[in-house]
C-alpha cells in the first residue's frame, strides 16, 4: 500500500468498484490530497490513503468482483476483508455489471453505501433508474452522483453512518457446506464458498488441524459457478425492477467512438492521431524545444557559467581534480550535462508526453486505439496497449520505457521494452540519421526502414516464443468518449512529473558519477580499444569505435559522430543500422533497470550488442565491405 | 474462455453470459477458437445472427 499520508482516522473506509467508474474522482472529491484520475481502466494499481474527516479513506484498484484472480483483485480483497465500511462506486450505465460486486459485498456483510455514479450519462443513454426502489432492494443507502461535476458527492459523508449490510443474506445457506469448526468470519465464509484460494490458505494457516500440503478446498468443484449464478440471477431481478430503458440520444461522442472502432474509418483516424502525437512529442518538443534548451539555454549560458564557477571555487590541489571532473566534465558532468539532460531534455519530453497521454486518457481515445491495433501487435506477443510505447519510443525511448507500464503483464512489458531498446530509434537520433541518409538517396532510406522492421518483427516473434508464459489478451472496458478536461490533464501532468523526478533524480545522479569516474580513470579508453575488432567486423574504420562509445551514452551523439567521418554510401548505411540497433542510451538503460530489473536490463544490453553486430556483419558481407 | 470484460474464466458452453459481470462474448471481436460456445459452424452462424438481432 502506498500511503501519501498516514491518516489519523480510526474508522477505515474503502472506495470499491469496477475499473473506470470514477472511484479516483470520488476519492479526490472526498479527500484533501490529489491522486491520478484517468479515463482509462487500471489507473489505480496501488492504493492511496487520505483523510476524510474522522475516517481514513482508501482508494482501491478497480475490480468486477472480490476474488484473487489477478493482482488488482488480491489487493482489493485484502482491503475489503479488513475495512470497516465500503463506498461502492457503481456505474449507472452498467448497473447489470456492477451490482454483482455490490451484492457480493453485502453477502460478505461489509457495511456499504452505494455511490450510483455517472447518472448524467445514464440519462443521456435513456436509462431511468428508480433510486428509491434500488435502495429498497439492496437495503443500503444509494446516492446518485455525477462525480466529474461533484453532484451528489456531498451526501456521501453525511450518509456514511447509515452504511449497512443485510443480516441474513441468501448466500448463508451455502455456509452450511463449510466445516462446522472452521474459524472464519462472514466475509471469509463468503469467499470460501466461492472457492477463493487465497482466503482458503489464510483460514487453513489459522487452523492447526488442517494438514500441510497445498491449499485446502473447502467446497466441491463448481460451487463458485453456482454461487455466482445465483448472485447474477439476483442482480438481474433487481435490475428488472429498477431500470427502465427509454430512447437513447445518439451523442457526438457515440458517433466518434463508432468511427474509431470501425477499422475502415478508425485506421486513418488512428494514423492521423499517431502522426499528431509524433509531431508534438517527436518533432516539436524532442527536436525544436530540446535543441533550444540544449544549444542555447544550457550550451551557451548554464554549462559555461556552472563550469567556470566550480573550477574557480575548487582548490588547485591535485586531490580536487577528480572531484572537479565528476562535477563539470563535458561528457556527463554531475552539475552540467546531467542537469542538462534532466532539465533540458527529460523535463520538456516528460511534460509533453504526460499532457498528450493525459488528453488521450481523459477523452477515452487511448483504449480505442489499443483495440484497433491489437490484432497486429498480438503477432509480436504484445497487445494493443503497446501501441503507445512504440509511438512514444520514436520520440524518446527513455520515456517510452516508462509507458510500458500500461502494456499488461511482466512478459509483455519485457517484450515491449526489448523491442524499444533494440529497434526503435529515438527522434534525436532519427533527426541526424535522416540527415545522413538524405545525402544518399531515397533507396537507402527505405532500406534502412526495411532492415529495422525485419529486426523488429523477428525479435518480437523470438521474444514471444522464448519468454515463458503466454501473452495476455487485451481486456479493457471501453469508457465513454468525452471532451478532455484541461484542469484534470494539467493536474495529472504535474503530479506525474513530480513523481517521475522524485524517483529518477537519484538514479541519474549515481549513473553520472560512475560514468565520469570511468572516464577519468581511462576505463572508457580501454573500452574503445576493445571495440576495434568489432568495428572491423562490420566493415567500418577503427574510429567508428569512438562513435560506439558515444552511443553508450546517447544515441544521437553516436549518429552525430558519424557526420564527420569519411565513409562510402554502404558504410554510412551499415554504420547507421549498427548504431540504431546498438545499446539504448544511458538514460534509457537507467530507466530499464528501474522499470524492469537489473538482470533484464543486462540481458537487453548484451542482446543489443549481439544483434547490432550480427546484423551489421551480415550487411557488411552483402555490401562486400 | 476468459471474459473479455472482467477476465473471469468460465465455460461458455454452459452459458454464454459471463457469470460474474454478465457480459456476453462478442462474435465480432472474438474468434471461434477462443470461445467454442457453439457446437458447430451452423451453431456459430446462428449465434452470430441471434446476437445481431438482439443488438
Amino acid at each position: 500500500m502506498t500511503g501519501q499520508n498516514e491518516p489519523p482516522g480510526d474508522e477505515t473506509v474503502a472506495l470499491v468498484g469496477a475499473p473506470n467508474v470514477g472511484k479516483s474522482v470520488v476519492f479526490n472529491a472526498l479527500a484533501d490530497d490529489y491522486v491520478d484520475v484517468s479515463n482509462y481502466p487500471g489507473t489505480t494499481v496501488e492504493t492511496t490513503l487520505a483523510e476524510m474527516g474522522e475516517y481514513a479513506l482508501t482508494d482501491t484498484p478497480g475490480v468486477y468482483g472480490i476474488s484473487s484472480f489477478d493482482e488488482e483483485e488480491r489487493i482489493t480483497r485484502e482491503i475489503v476483508l479488513e475495512v470497516d465500511t465500503v463506498i461502492n462506486v457503481v456505474d449507472a450505465t452498467h448497473l447489470d455489471r456492477d451490482l454483482f460486486l455490490t451484492l457480493q459485498l453485502l453477502d460478505m456483510g461489509v457495511p456499504t453505501v452505494v455511490c450510483l455514479n455517472m447518472m448524467d450519462e445514464a440519462e443521456a443513454a435513456g436509462l431511468d433508474i428508480d433510486v428509491a426502489a434500488l435502495e429498497d432492494a439492496l437495503g443500503v443507502p444509494v446516492i446518485p452522483t455525477v462525480a466529474v461535476s461533484g453532484t451528489g458527492l456531498g451526501e456521501i459523508p453525511e450518509r456514511l453512518p447509515e452504511a449497512d449490510a443485510p443480516a441474513e443474506p441468501p448466500i448463508e445457506e451455502h455456509f452450511e457446506d463449510l466445516p462446522a469448526d472452521l474459524e472464519a468470519n462472514r466475509r471469509e465464509q463468503t469467499l470460501l464458498v466461492e472457492a477463493d484460494e487465497a482466503t482458503a490458505q489464510t483460514v487453513a494457516d489459522r487452523s492447526p488441524s488442517v494438514a500441510d500440503g497445498g491449499t485446502p478446498a473447502y467446497v466441491e468443484a463448481g460451487k463458485r459457478d453456482a454461487v455466482y449464478g445465483e448472485r447474477r440471477d439476483r442482480v438481474e431481478s433487481i435490475v428488472d425492477g429498477v431500470l427502465t430503458v427509454g430512447d437513447q440520444t445518439d451523442s457526438w461522442s457515440d458517433r466518434v467512438s463508432d468511427l474509431m472502432m470501425n477499422p475502415l474509418t478508425g485506421t486513418p483516424m488512428a494514423l492521423a492521431l499517431l502522426g499528431i502525437i509524433y509531431y508534438l512529442i517527436g518533432d516539436l518538443v524532442a527536436q525544436r524545444l530540446v535543441d533550444l534548451m540544449e544549444g542555447v539555454v544550457f550550451g551557451q549560458y548554464y554549462n559555461p557559467a556552472v563550469s567556470e564557477a566550480v573550477r574557480s571555487a575548487m582548490p588547485a590541489a591535485g586531490w580536487a581534480d577528480p572531484l572537479t571532473f565528476v562535477l563539470v566534465n563535458e561528457n556527463l558532468g554531475l552539475l552540467t550535462i546531467t542537469v542538462q539532460y534532466m532539465i533540458g531534455v527529460l523535463l520538456p519530453l516528460i511534460v509533453a508526453f504526460y499532457l498528450v497521454i493525459g488528453a488521450l486518457e481523459d477523452s477515452g481515445v487511448l483504449p480505442r486505439l489499443a483495440v484497433l491495433t491489437d490484432r497486429g501487435l498480438s503477432r509480436l506477443g504484445l497487445n494493443g496497449r503497446a501501441i503507445v510505447p512504440m509511438i512514444v519510443g520514436v520520440g524518446c525511448v527513455t520515456m517510452a520505457v516508462i509507458t510500458t507500464r500500461m502494456v499488461g503483464s511482466r512478459r509483455e512489458r519485457l517484450i515491449a521494452t526489448g523491442l524499444l531498446g533494440l529497434a526503435i530509434p529515438c527522434s534525436a537520433q532519427l533527426g541526424v540519421i535522416m540527415g545522413l541518409l538524405a545525402g544518399l538517396g531515397l533507396v537507402w532510406w527505405f532500406g534502412y526502414i526495411g532492415v529495422l522492421l525485419v529486426v523488429l518483427g523477428v525479435a518480437g516473434v523470438v521474444l514471444d516464443r522464448v519468454l515463458p508464459g503466454e501473452s495476455e489478451g487485451l481486456v479493457t472496458e471501453l469508457p465513454r468518449m468525452r471532451a478532455p478536461r484541461p484542469s484534470n490533464i494539467v493536474r495529472k501532468t504535474l503530479n506525474r512529473t513530480k513523481m517521475f523526478f522524485r524517483e529518477a533524480v537519484p538514479l541519474f545522479g549515481a549513473t553520472a558519477i560512475v560514468v565520469s569516474l570511468a572516464d577519468y580513470t581511462g576505463l572508457l579508453e580501454v573500452i574503445e580499444q576493445v571495440l576495434e575488432p568489432l568495428t572491423a567486423m562490420v566493415g567500418m574504420p577503427t574510429d567508428f569505435a569512438q562513435v560506439l562509445i558515444l552511443g553508450l551514452i546517447r544515441r544521437d551523439f553516436a549518429a552525430a559522430g558519424m557526420t564527420d567521418m569519411a565513409l562510402s554510401a554502404p558504410q554510412v548505411f551499415v554504420g547507421l543500422v549498427v548504431i540504431t540497433l546498438f545499446v539504448p542510451c544511458i538514460l534509457s538503460m537507467v530507466m530499464i533497470g528501474k522499470e524492469r530489473d537489473l538482470k533484464s536490463g543486462a540481458v537487453m544490453w548484451i542482446g543489443s550488442w549481439i544483434v547490432a553486430f550480427t546484423v551489421g556483419g551480415l550487411l557488411a558481407v552483402v555490401f562486400a565491405l | 474462455m476468459k471474459c473479455s470484460t472482467c477476465a473471469y474464466e468460465y465455460d461458455p458452453t454452459d452459458q454464454l453470459e459471463c457469470p460474474r459481470c454478465g457480459s456476453t462474448p462478442n462474435c465480432a471481436s472474438l474468434s471461434c477458437a477462443d470461445c467454442g460456445a457453439c457446437p458447430s459452424i451452423e451453431g456459430s452462424v446462428r449465434t452470430a445472427i441471434d446476437k445481431l438481432r438482439v443488438d
